[in-house]
């Protein structure tokens, strides 16, 4: 009140000035509800409009690629597991793939079997989390309780073989550390049945509700050359209208063998990216069913050498991990510790692509697209 | 849209193409996993890269990683690029000595913008013509040198003693 | 039947006998008995929250496949009246650099509004405190008093977050009341009469009930009083996944709970107005008139719960379109009904 001009009688007024409006920062701190994971976003806003976002990530460098260059390729399995915790299965996958191909081992079919199923529970589950939360974000709090209920299961399956439920440790180079127990394959089963109408019952309470449709549908548009040009992959790619399934057009471990169809979006909003994850825990369930159908018996682990050293080389091989494509790039010298190795991760392409993505809409909106890009901060960071 | 039927294109027709367009200029290199994996100057990088997406028979659209590695007394630039049209990904290197200064391919890949700021704040390069040449994962006040290079002894680094 | 009007009315003529014996003059017996109403109404009142913020932890956990406080005491009910403890023994902190008076009186502002109310609403046959014959009016008017303390709340927390959100709830709450004043002007119509106690005594039959002759009223009500209230699916001003708290950020221990408090105080209220104005007040074969209320406005709330734990929110525009582009013309529309054909 004070900076106010006075009148003559010493009065405090309103300014005569003209009364405009001005943009200002905002900052959507390290620590917020809704970001997902640590993750700083300043936004400058323009009453309740975002005019331009700058992302600060880097809150979770925990430098994974330099430890890589100094533990053994057994070692830094457990190190994998840290980069996208939601979805571990993946990439223990994609370093043990990565390893393989360079040092031209053969993986025994039971093991790529077991891979398989647990690649695709681990899916389930993560997308699970990213519908939790996604509803949470919207206000919605039951489904969040109602995806944690099937995530139970999905974690005591994966527990009964491995002992652990989020950071697993489980794939070797060469195959899988323990073989399935005796109860895994009836109860999982079991899961598979139980958890079709499941997705029926997720969608019943969001898909078809106005409120929802009115938060989501043509909010948050990502158009294919855009996103292509920022590396976008994965769903977000895939509700473009890009048919790119890495499963289907190089398929790597067994997936040749089973049938899954490819959800793809039309109009590439927030709803696309929605429903082609829906589509997608579906689709996974599809493939963890004829996994257990058809499960050989066998060697769950090629024989290596107990010292193993994998000739010298480079290989670059990439898994389809629930966000997208994770690459493993190995350089090898032929000796027990690789010599660099990047971990090319979804997320930090996927983040990247963000401000291009809320110029023009509102922070409510913001926090409606960030969730559906299902970013996931360990992974941006490493 | 991907072409289902056209044959992919094989690792001599790739490096064919390559060659044509910078003649003596592309030395292969061996590489698993891709499907074809050659070298160029660091001053021609920005135009192969150019080359490479813009070509209707090659357009490699997506950047699909982007690295650097430290040896001791160069670094390498490596880009792994991949087609949606045709399906086919290479491995394009470059050489480049510590310290050393390198087009940015932000004209080329938007992607390369976050890329290039991993690289430039972990190894120490310079990226020409950057837009928004800032750290990106290292704190703001990091003053401890390039944490990624082999040379590097931070405070409380410990190397395993190899086996 | 256990007719509670015939308690008070004889707690009165008992205190009126003895201030006749002792000589003293009428004016003390009257402001007697009102503290003695108002110590009912807020013994009341408190009663009723901790029930319902009980009642909301226990159904919001049942649908959500959970079984909520199970603990302290039977299912948990003690469970509120610890965090109440809890909450009134907090450390009251003013942050720094906030406007000090605007933000120590907002939470007292929305607090008092909350409760004013209470005067005219009919708990049972013969059990209201004043049966003004502005009845509805004057509950109309008061709630709009609580845009007043959000609005300083926002703006005396120094936050930008805080502001944000305190300009939502004015704009919110600004908004819903035409859409709300519409369908309550519609039974009016019908009663002929602003009070209360008429309005409830025009419903002697089920069939009476406004609910039956404005459906659409009914529903415009309801709409309209939940975005009155924030709750979900209009719950923006507080919507924690976007404003961390809205208004609600910088108030900890006792200011905070009186936020909350008054929260759940303007559940009731919303829900005891929807009961005598489209659900028959009291009115109930065999069992007393005030335990008749009691079941209908708990009906209500189970119901206004119902939705806040099955839809998402809405967009702070969607909000304004939707109060002004369809509830508004809703409204008019049942009015004009409601003058061409009653």
């Amino acid at each position: 009140m004070s900076d106010y001009p006075k009148n003559s009688l010493n009065l405090p007024f309103i300014t005569t000035e003209k009364v405009g409006t001005e943009e200002f920062i905002l900052n959507m701190g390290p620590q917020h509800p809704s970001t997902h994971g640590v993750c700083r976003l300043i936004l400058k806003m323009d009453g309740e409009v975002i005019v331009d976002l700058v992302p600060i990530v880097g809150y979770l460098h925990r430098a994974l690629e330099k430890i890589a260059e100094n533990r053994t390729y057994l070692q830094f399995i457990p190190y994998t597991d840290r980069i996208d915790y939601v979805s571990a299965m993946l990439c223990n996958h994609g370093l043990c793939m990565a390893v393989e191909k360079l040092a031209e081992i053969e993986v025994p079919q039971r093991a790529e079997y077991i891979r398989v199923i647990m690649d695709e529970l681990n899916r389930i589950a993560s997308h699970l989390v990213w519908l939790g939360t996604f509803a949470l974000d919207l206000g919605a709090i039951t489904p969040f309780l109602y995806c944690f209920r099937e995530r139970e299961m999905i974690l005591d399956l994966i527990e009964m073989t491995c002992g652990q439920r989020m950071t697993f440790n489980y794939m070797r180079v060469g195959g899988v550390s323990r073989d399935l127990p005796g109860e895994f394959i009836p109860k999982a089963r079991e899961f598979v049945k139980y958890f079709k109408p499941r997705v029926d019952e997720y969608e019943a309470i969001l898909t078809q509700n106005p409120i929802f449709l009115g938060r989501t549908k043509g909010v948050g548009i990502l158009d294919q050359k855009t996103a292509i040009d920022y590396s976008v992959t994965g769903p977000n790619l895939r509700a473009t209208g890009l048919k790119w399934y890495l499963r289907k057009e190089e398929p790597y471990s067994v997936y040749d063998k089973f049938e899954f169809d490819i959800p793809t979006g039309t109009k590439s909003d927030t709803w696309d990216r929605y429903m082609v994850r829906i589509q997608e825990m579906r689709q996974a369930n599809r493939i963890v069913e004829q996994a257990l159908e058809s499960i050989p018996e066998g060697d769950i682990k090629a024989k290596t050498k107990a010292v193993f050293k994998p000739p010298k080389g480079e290989a670059y091989t990439r898994v389809e991990s629930t966000r997208g494509e994770m690459g493993f790039y190995v350089v090898s010298e032929g000796d027990t510790m690789p010599y660099r190795l990047k971990l090319r991760t979804a997320s930090f392409s996927n983040l990247a692509v963000l401000p291009e993505m809320v110029r023009g809409w509102k922070i409510a909106d913001l926090v409606v697209i960030f969730a559906s890009l299902d970013v996931i901060m360990p992974d941006v960071d490493r | 849209m991907p072409v289902k039927d056209k044959k992919r294109m094989t690792k001599e027709e790739i490096l064919k193409a390559f060659q044509d367009k910078f003649p003596g200029k592309i030395g292969e290199i061996p590489f698993v996993g891709v499907d074809a994996a050659f070298k160029v100057d660091k001053g021609l990088i920005l135009e192969v890269c150019r080359f490479a997406k813009e070509t209707q028979e090659l357009s490699f659209d997506l950047l699909a990683c982007m690295t650097c590695i430290d040896y001791a007394d160069h670094m390498e630039v490596v880009y792994n690029l991949f087609s949606f049209n045709q399906r086919h990904k290479i491995v394009i290197k470059t050489s480049i000595s510590r310290d050393g200064e390198l087009d940015s391919m932000t004209l080329v890949w938007k992607a390369a913008n976050w890329h290039e700021r991993e690289i430039a704040e972990l190894f120490g390069l310079t990226f020409k013509n950057h837009p928004d040449p800032r750290p990106i994962l290292l704190p703001e006040d990091w003053d401890e040198g390039f944490p990624m290079r082999k040379d590097w002894e931070g405070k409380d680094f410990v190397r395993l003693p190899k086996k | 039947m256990f007719e509670l009007d015939k308690v008070f009315k004889a707690v009165y003529f008992w205190l009126e006998g003895l201030f006749t014996r002792w000589g003293i003059p009428q004016f003390w017996l009257d402001l007697l008995s009102m503290l003695l109403v108002f110590v009912v109404i807020i013994a009341f009142i408190s009663v009723a929250v901790l029930f319902l913020v009980w009642w909301e932890r226990k159904v919001a956990a049942h649908m959500q496949v959970r079984f909520g406080p199970m603990r302290t005491g039977w299912h948990g009910w003690r469970q509120t009246v610890i965090d109440a403890i809890k909450l009134i023994q907090k450390e009251d902190i003013v942050p720094l650099k906030v406007d000090r008076a605007v933000f120590v009186i907002a939470p007292i502002v929305v607090f008092v509004s909350a409760l004013l109310v209470y005067v005219c609403i009919p708990f049972g046959r013969g059990l209201i405190v004043r049966d003004l014959n502005i009845g509805i009016l004057y509950i109309l008017a008061i709630t709009t008093f609580t845009v007043v303390g959000l609005l300083m709340a926002g703006w005396g927390s120094n936050n930008k977050w805080s502001l944000l959100g305190g300009l939502r709830s004015a704009a919110q709450i600004v908004s819903y009341e035409v859409p709300l004043t519409l369908s309550v002007l519609g039974v009016v119509l019908l009663v002929g009469s602003l009070s209360m106690v008429e309005i409830v005594k025009s419903q002697a039959h089920f069939w009476d009930w406004y609910i039956v002759r404005q459906p659409i009223g009914f529903l415009v009500y309801l709409t309209a009083a939940i975005a009155e209230v924030n709750r979900t699916p209009f719950d923006i001003p507080e919507a924690e996944q976007e404003l961390v708290a809205g208004y609600n950020t910088e108030y900890s221990g006792m200011k905070f709970a009186m936020f909350f408090f008054a929260e759940f105080t303007n559940l009731f209220t919303i829900s005891a107005v929807a009961t005598t104005l489209f659900l028959g007040g009291w009115h109930g074969p065999w069992l007393p008139s005030w335990i008749w209320f009691f079941i209908k406005t708990f009906g209500i709330i189970l119901v206004i719960m119902w939705f806040k734990w099955t839809y998402p929110r809405v967009r702070v525009d969607q909000l304004m379109d939707f109060a002004w582009k369809f509830l508004l013309p809703l409204g008019f529309l049942n009015l004009m009904l409601t003058a061409l054909f009653a």
